[in-house]
């Protein structure tokens, strides 16, 4: 999409949204838009992002006080930073743009260091990847949390890299494309300096490598990996694979639990730790439904994972539960999300919990199911989880993007901020704000209840 | 019990049976205490004593009259029960069969009944220093109350044969402990002269064979459910679907492994069921854990091993089977002493399912699932939209008041097999039970027999 034509839609939306061009200028809270549905959340705020829906990835943080979400966009590459210090009142405060025709929409951060991947992006996603000039990732000062000042660009000298992770301290992790590999894998970057960025080491999956035989499945890291000490915990090709980084030069292999076969699509395409209670939440991405009759959801591809690992022993992972498949509400013309149109299944959850804002995880797991809305399981007997609330969009009234054909609301990212404040993206949509208004949240982690009663 | 008491005692059973007939046996009053959805019990037979731990199910019609076939764990040898009126059951006789040696394992067509003959596991009431039998049995049952053996097959291997297939015609399909190989494999059986059985083919998992090449190790336990050329197995840690038009030559046409991360390798595929005119199957574990804290075997306590696999299969492709969704996992009902039935003691999870379609007397619903699922009873499941299963009706039978077999070491119920009908009474067995004569109150369409 051309910048001129990307002014043209936002000019578009404003005409629709006739309330929303009162507020257009000063950047304040949109409406609501009307025709959701939920159990147990209810909606606090919403932002348009002044006409970029399809925000991608989430990061927040508080700095005396006021809360800065950092949203990457889908369709528009650049980066969305609102004030949500009051969550029925956000305002975007700035959108940097990024490179062009290039995917720039997975970032990460903890304490005064963002990054930002940049990746040549797929066809069919708005941009043409003929025209990516920009690959690897960009780490930013953010001390001045609504001013971001570029550091450092580090390239991989390949595509790029896709979800990394910085969990604060000395060391980023990647995903990133490297000459001489099949797909993407483990790159851990030391940011001591992070004006001059260093390779630290690498891990990857045999196969992967050009010199050896290649596995019988194209085998590819989707990032982050989650740290705890000496400890990675990664969903990487088609496993959950847990790594010793004592020695971050040469990570060693602790134990895996391969889930695919059978699960299938992307196979795992995250972990969660839920260190209390020895557990990681492991989740695929389904893929399938963005084009119809070429993919639809359901209709050919293996069943995407979303299940609880118990790690008590690291070295044998073993699968411990499946969160239930989230079923339409009473009343609705499709009796599964497989036939809603775009796809159905797990994409995101609440994984940012390195750092100090983001609730921590307790009892409730929060999934970002795509035309299922966001969704929240209730893990207190991992054996047997259950959904306690869910809250879907309306059916969009405008497209952002070319994804999916058939418009409908895709849910993509969700963040949990320690007040309880929950951020959800949307391929077609700006953010929605919510709050889950069911038991299960963790006691200590903030002291908005009384937001609840708005 | 001892050994030498059990015996006695069913020889005696045995004598009397033989001596008398019918005449003193009479249905059992249906024990109390058990608790249901959409399911309701229609009748209950204690089996003479051996009430506990019948295990497989078979069913035959003949003349209107309803024979159920049903192989013991802990006796030797299996009963026959007339199910004509599924509220008074009656015990027709009692087969006894060889000793120190599992016959729980039932499966008949037409005239022709098959028991497998298996080594006893270690831990479940048999003599391991004591000789045993193997192999099957073959009976005519044309005289569907007085079978009638008529030859013997020998796998020579050690521990003999499981869970059997006979869908008629001329192959029958064993779950055999052969000679030279390592856990069961397929073995075709051509039984056109039952008198004579033959080996026509054998299927087995490249490793399995002495010599070749594995880090797994691999245990078919069947059955083989044919359709047509087409044989559906759960193969150990697989799915697989073999093209059977040569039996000499079984060829994999299809194959999705599941464990890891489901299930315990040697019956993480328990069995599959085609589901009668849909390119579906169900594919499920068999739960290992949860007998005894000191079992010898994998995963003593409940629950303490990798979820077991309950899933639809979807094989329109069938070069390509895809797991399609998998079934809700059953909770206890309001006011249980437990939050989920791991906390009951025993086994949970899933067992059996009501596969032996071959069978014109058995229902053929392609709508409905029934699974046995040890201390949850017995659970049914509307599939009617493969992608979301979900549970219609259970039924949990009552706490055992009475020890049949040292297993589990808590004295809980664990239903075992499910067989249902075509007229729609569903029979279950459990370790520590009788056989209950259920029927589902669901509603729901009945396919008629293929």
């Amino acid at each position: 999409m051309t910048v001129s034509s990307r002014i043209a839609s936002f000019v578009l939306a404003v005409g629709l949204a006739s309330v929303a061009v009162a507020h257009a200028t000063d950047a304040g809270a949109d409406p609501i838009p009307p025709g959701w549905t939920a159990s147990n959340i209810k909606p606090l705020g919403y932002t348009a992002l002044d006409g970029r829906g399809g925000a991608e990835k989430l990061a927040i943080r508080q700095v005396n006080g006021r809360w800065y979400l950092y949203a990457g966009q889908l369709w528009d590459p650049g980066l969305s930073i609102i004030d949500v210090t009051d969550p029925a009142d956000p305002k975007l405060l700035t959108y940097i743009p990024g490179a062009e025709d290039t995917w720039d929409f997975n970032l990460d951060l903890h304490d005064n260091l963002l990054i930002t991947a940049l990746q040549r992006p797929q066809p069919g996603w708005g941009l043409n990847p003929e025209r990516s000039r920009e690959e690897g990732v960009r780490i930013w000062d953010i001390a001045d949390p609504v001013n971001p000042r570029q550091l450092s660009h580090w390239k991989t000298g390949s595509t790029g890299t896709h979800r990394n992770g910085y969990p604060g301290g000395k060391y980023v992790n990647l995903a990133a494309n490297m000459p001489g590999y099949r797909g993407q894998i483990l790159v851990f970057l030391d940011v001591s300096d992070p004006k001059n960025p260093k390779e630290a080491g690498r891990w990857w999956m045999p196969g992967q490598k050009e010199t050896e035989p290649p596995p019988p499945q194209p085998i590819s890291f989707h990032g982050p990996a989650i740290i705890d000490g000496n400890r990675a915990y990664l969903g990487y090709g088609p496993a959950v694979v847990i790594l010793d980084i004592s020695d971050i030069s040469h990570p060693t292999l602790v134990g895996q639990l391969r889930v695919s076969p059978p699960f299938g699509q992307l196979p795992v395409h995250h972990v969660q730790l839920i260190k209390s209670k020895n557990l990681l939440y492991a989740s695929g991405e389904a893929t399938a439904g963005d084009k119809p009759p070429a993919s639809v959801a359901c209709e050919t591809a293996p069943l995407t994972m979303s299940g609880l690992v118990d790690i008590k022993d690291p070295t044998k992972p073993r699968l411990l539960s499946l969160l239930p498949t989230p079923a339409p509400p009473e009343g609705s013309p499709y009796t599964s999300f497989c036939d809603k149109g775009g796809r159905f299944g797990p994409h995101n959850a609440n994984i940012l919990t390195h750092h100090p804002d983001v609730e921590k995880p307790g009892d409730l797991i929060y999934v970002a199911y795509f035309n299922a809305g966001v969704r929240i399981f209730d893990i207190g007997n991992p054996r047997m989880p259950k959904e306690v609330g869910w809250f879907i969009p309306p059916a969009p009234v405008k497209r952002y993007g070319p994804q999916p054909q058939q418009l409908v609301t895709q849910t993509e990212d969700v963040l949990v901020d320690t007040r309880g404040n929950i951020y959800i993206t949307d391929k077609q949509w700006g953010i929605f704000i919510l709050r889950h208004t069911g038991t299960g949240r963790p006691s200590a982690a903030g002291s908005a209840e009384g937001a609840r009663t708005r | 019990m001892t050994l030498t008491g059990h015996t006695a005692i069913s020889a005696l059973v045995a004598f009397a049976v033989l001596a008398f007939g019918d005449l003193a046996l009479r249905a059992d009053s249906i024990p109390a205490g058990s608790q249901a959805q959409n399911v309701k019990v229609v009748g209950y037979t204690g089996l003479n004593g051996r009430g506990g731990g019948a295990e497989k199910l078979a069913i035959k019609q003949v003349n209107g009259r309803w024979y159920l076939y049903t192989g013991h764990i802990w006796d030797r040898g299996f009963t026959i029960v007339d199910v004509t009126d599924p509220a008074q059951p009656n015990v027709v006789k009692f087969i006894p069969g060889p000793e120190n040696t599992w016959e729980f394992q039932v499966d008949l067509h037409d005239n022709l009944l098959m028991t497998g003959l298996e080594k006893i596991g270690t831990g479940w009431g048999g003599d391991p220093g004591k000789p045993n039998e193997e192999g099957v049995l073959l009976w005519d049952i044309q005289d569907p109350a007085n079978p009638k053996q008529l030859s013997h097959w020998k796998t020579g291997g050690g521990t003999g044969t499981h869970r059997n297939g006979y869908p008629g015609g001329r192959y029958a399909y064993l779950s055999a402990n052969m000679p030279g190989y390592r856990g069961n494999i397929l073995v075709i059986l051509d039984v056109s002269d039952p008198r004579n059985p033959k080996e026509a083919g054998r299927w087995w998992k490249p490793g399995q064979k002495e010599g070749e090449q594995s880090s797994a190790s691999y245990f078919f336990h069947g059955p083989a459910i044919v359709e047509g050329r087409t044989a559906y197995l759960g193969y150990a840690d697989s799915v697989v679907i073999l093209d059977v038009s040569d039996v000499a030559r079984p060829t994999v046409v299809g194959e999705l492994p599941v464990s890891p991360p489901f299930g315990l390798n040697g019956v993480a595929v328990h069995d599959v069921m085609k589901v009668p005119g849909r390119p579906l199957l169900l594919a499920h574990s068999e739960s290992i854990a949860g007998d005894s804290p000191n079992a010898t075997y994998a995963g003593g306590t409940s629950c303490d091993e990798p979820l077991p696999l309950v899933g639809m299969v979807d094989i329109k492709d069938p070069a390509r089977p895809r797991l399609l969704s998998t079934f809700p996992v059953p909770v206890p009902p309001p006011g249980s002493p437990y939050t989920d039935f791991c906390d009951k003691g025993g086994r949970f999870g899933p067992h059996n399912t009501n596969l032996h379609y071959h069978s014109p007397d058995v229902e053929h619903r392609s709508d409905l699932i029934y699974l046995t699922y040890f201390n949850a009873g017995l659970r049914i499941f509307d599939i009617k939209d493969p992608r979301s299963p979900r549970e219609v009706g259970w039924f949990v039978p009552p706490t055992p008041v009475k020890r049949y077999g040292p297993i589990p070491t808590k004295l809980v119920n664990q239903t075992e097999d499910v067989l249902v009908d075509a007229r729609g009474n569903i029979y279950i067995t459990d370790k520590q039970w009788g056989i209950f004569i259920l029927r589902y109150t669901g509603g729901g369409e009945r396919v008629t027999a293929q």
